[in-house]
């Protein structure tokens, strides 16, 4: 179990710098998830992380050892690949215990800690096949059965759940979240999946273009995003987003004019941006209503409606060209073509200035909102 | 209509089939039949058929008048000891040149493509001046000695031949495209790259190995200009050139089939043996490339 810390950490390929000094603590038995789009990272600070890519500029510390030159052999770190990469030529029981073999393990001490891990992840039955007679999940469980006997200080996994099916991914992704309650080591994830991020995070980072533009528990991230993009990124489906006419302003209120021209009011903290003219509202598909019982009420036309069972995702139009997504009941009556009248409250918008950047969280952060999925999934 | 049409493809196929195995049969059917039944059945289908009065005098005389087993025991050495440092030193630059990263990798891999288009022919006589002033290694009073060139050698014909680009370009095609992420996964195991090598690569490319070591054994086995250059004595000298000498003696054509028959049996038997295995690997070589 270690603490990792990476400080001001760069990476360049020739000219190009893809990670542009990142600072970031996390903690002792910490499950951290790096969340982000396609190219904004994420991949290459674990690599970092791992050993697998040099890192450019700054340092990188595992359990307070300075390991920025460290062979990766060397870092105490094990890595669960998106490919799984487990030796097609091996059986389960040489892929898991391969890497004590180079280490020139004793052979008792190799089996005892294959059948240690083995037990771990329910893998007795499959120790002496060979990958190819594996089912993805299976092949996932001994790819991480091979990280486990290693015993390392920090667990990696990069994107491993992204070649399972729905069905399985979710089931992988508890299987995970037990298994770092059971073990308490320091884990770091990495995924383009916010909802793998949303549920299995005790802390997400988000990252752009090789910088992180926020670090936070879920909850928080989903409360209070400081910018548009993490505000856009963190929930499913994602934020709806309207441009709206300041009207006027005080230091701690906006009026504005939304695109319907409704006008409203909302407390935010504006001291530090005088003379707005413009800026985005926020508002999340789950905090639109189809009743009338919100205070500001639109009205919508009703593109496509997507029945989940147990939700309905509305796609409509606002005001012109806006689109926006609504989250309405599973037995929603809504359909294509409709006209119809949503609502919500202004204390679940968000407001972002021309730069992107939060003027108010939705509404304040309550203690006990700050769980682990951990605990959520296991009490 | 379909059906005459297919007979018209299988007739086709039959004739294609029979001019490339004429040579083979003929070789094979003459070298148990004496001159004159040879000859009387030249022009018939008899030729290619174990018909008429077989012997196996043609091959007594070939045991008689050559040294064709001390000329196989050499080939079969030239071409394992070739085949199998062939193997290793081939595989071992595509390994570095495919999956690791060092400075003036790309000029050594332009310069593997660029040597794949000369021909050996191209090359023996600066070849053959270069070995002859290359001593040979020796033992002697308890020390080692420099002794003698490398002419007359077994070595001369193994150790010019055990790099060769277009194997060296076979591996390096099949090594790239194996996931990188089995390399990445074994180093954070602590393997060093020789282990990677060694243990991850090698058991995963039996195709390419199977390929190379077939073709590599085909090229030397029926090496022919070289031996004939570099090789003077008895002593050194494998069967292709055997062949010639053979023929310049007192020789009937039976017996000169019988000699060629004998010396393209282990030709025939690695194929037939592996022919599975070098088919699929060719293939798959293809696909891979």
């Amino acid at each position: 179990m270690a603490d990792v810390k990476l400080t001001k950490v760069v990476k360049r390929y020739g000219d190009v710098e893809t990670i542009h000094g990142i600072d970031l603590d996390i903690k002792d038995g910490e499950f951290v998830v790096f969340v982000g789009p396609s190219g904004c990272g994420k991949s290459t600070l674990l690599r970092m992380v791992a050993g697998l890519e040099e890192i450019t500029e700054g340092e990188l510390h595992i359990d307070n050892e300075c390991v920025t030159s460290v062979a990766a052999s060397r870092r105490g770190v094990a890595m669960v690949f998106q490919s799984y990469a487990l030796y097609p030529h091996m059986t389960v029981r040489e892929n898991m215990g391969f890497g004590l073999k180079m280490a020139k393990t004793d052979k008792d001490e190799i089996k005892r800690r294959v059948d240690e891990s083995a037990k771990i992840l329910q893998l007795e039955p499959l120790l002496d096949r060979k990958p190819k007679a594996l089912s993805g999940g299976q092949r996932q469980r001994v790819a991480i059965g091979r990280t486990i006997v290693r015993n390392p200080k920090v667990f990696l996994f990069d994107e491993p759940l992204s070649n399972l099916d729905a069905e399985l991914r979710v089931k992988m992704r508890v299987e995970i979240a037990k298994l770092h309650s059971q073990l308490k080591n320091t884990m770091i994830y990495v995924t383009h999946d916010q909802v793998e991020a949303m549920t299995m995070a005790d802390k997400i980072v988000v990252l752009r273009g090789g910088n992180i533009e926020q670090v936070g528990s879920p909850i928080e991230l989903y409360l209070n995003p400081v910018n548009e993009f993490v505000a856009g990124f963190i929930g499913s489906p994602r934020m709806n987003f309207f441009e709206c006419d300041v009207i006027s302003q005080t230091s701690s209120s906006l009026r504005l004019r939304l695109p319907c021209s409704t006008e409203v009011e909302l407390d935010a903290d504006v001291s530090a941006s005088p003379g707005m003219s413009k800026v985005k509202l926020g508002i999340r598909p789950e905090h639109l209503q189809e009743d009338h019982q919100g205070k500001v009420k639109i009205g919508v036309d009703v593109d496509v409606v997507e029945h989940l069972g147990g939700a309905t995702y509305i796609y409509a139009r606002y005001a012109g060209d806006n689109e926006l997504i609504v989250q309405a009941g599973g037995l929603s009556p809504v359909r294509r073509g409709h006209h119809c009248d949503i609502s919500f409250d202004l204390d679940q918008c968000h407001l972002f200035d021309c730069n992107g950047l939060s003027l108010r969280a939705a509404q304040p952060i309550p203690l006990q909102t700050e769980v682990s999925v951990q605990e959520l999934v296991l009490g | 209509m379909k059906h005459l049409r297919k007979l018209g493809a299988y007739l086709f196929l039959l004739l294609i089939g029979y001019v490339f195995l004429f040579p083979l049969l003929f070789m094979i059917m003459s070298s148990f039949k004496p001159e004159q039944v040879i000859f009387a059945d030249l022009y018939s289908i008899r030729a290619i058929l174990p018909v008429g009065d077989l012997t196996l005098d043609n091959y007594r005389q070939v045991f008689e008048k050559s040294d064709v087993l001390l000329y196989f025991r050499n080939s079969i050495l030239i071409t394992s000891a070739t085949v199998i440092l062939g193997l290793f030193v081939n595989s071992l630059l595509a390994f570095t040149l495919s999956r690791m990263r060092w400075s003036g990798r790309k000029y050594i891999l332009a310069a593997v493509v660029a040597l794949m288009i000369i021909p050996i022919e191209a090359i023996v006589v600066p070849l053959l001046l270069l070995v002859s002033k290359l001593p040979t290694i020796g033992w002697e009073q308890g020390g080692f000695v420099l002794m003698g060139s490398w002419l007359n050698s077994l070595e001369v014909q193994i150790l010019p031949f055990v790099a060769n680009s277009f194997f060296i370009f076979l591996f390096y095609q099949f090594f790239r495209d194996i996931p990188k992420d089995f390399d990445e996964a074994a180093e954070l195991d602590g393997a060093t790259p020789f282990q990677i090598y060694r243990h991850i690569i090698v058991p995963m490319s039996g195709p390419v190995f199977a390929t190379v070591a077939i073709l590599h054994f085909l090229l030397m086995w029926n090496q022919y200009i070289w031996p004939i250059m570099a090789v003077q004595g008895e002593d050194a000298r494998p069967v292709m050139p055997g062949i010639q000498i053979f023929f310049g003696r007192q020789t009937s054509w039976g017996e000169i089939m019988a000699y060629a028959s004998f010396v393209t049996l282990p030709v025939l038997a690695v194929f037939l043996a592996f022919q599975k295995k070098f088919v699929s690997s060719l293939a798959g070589a293809g696909i891979k490339g």
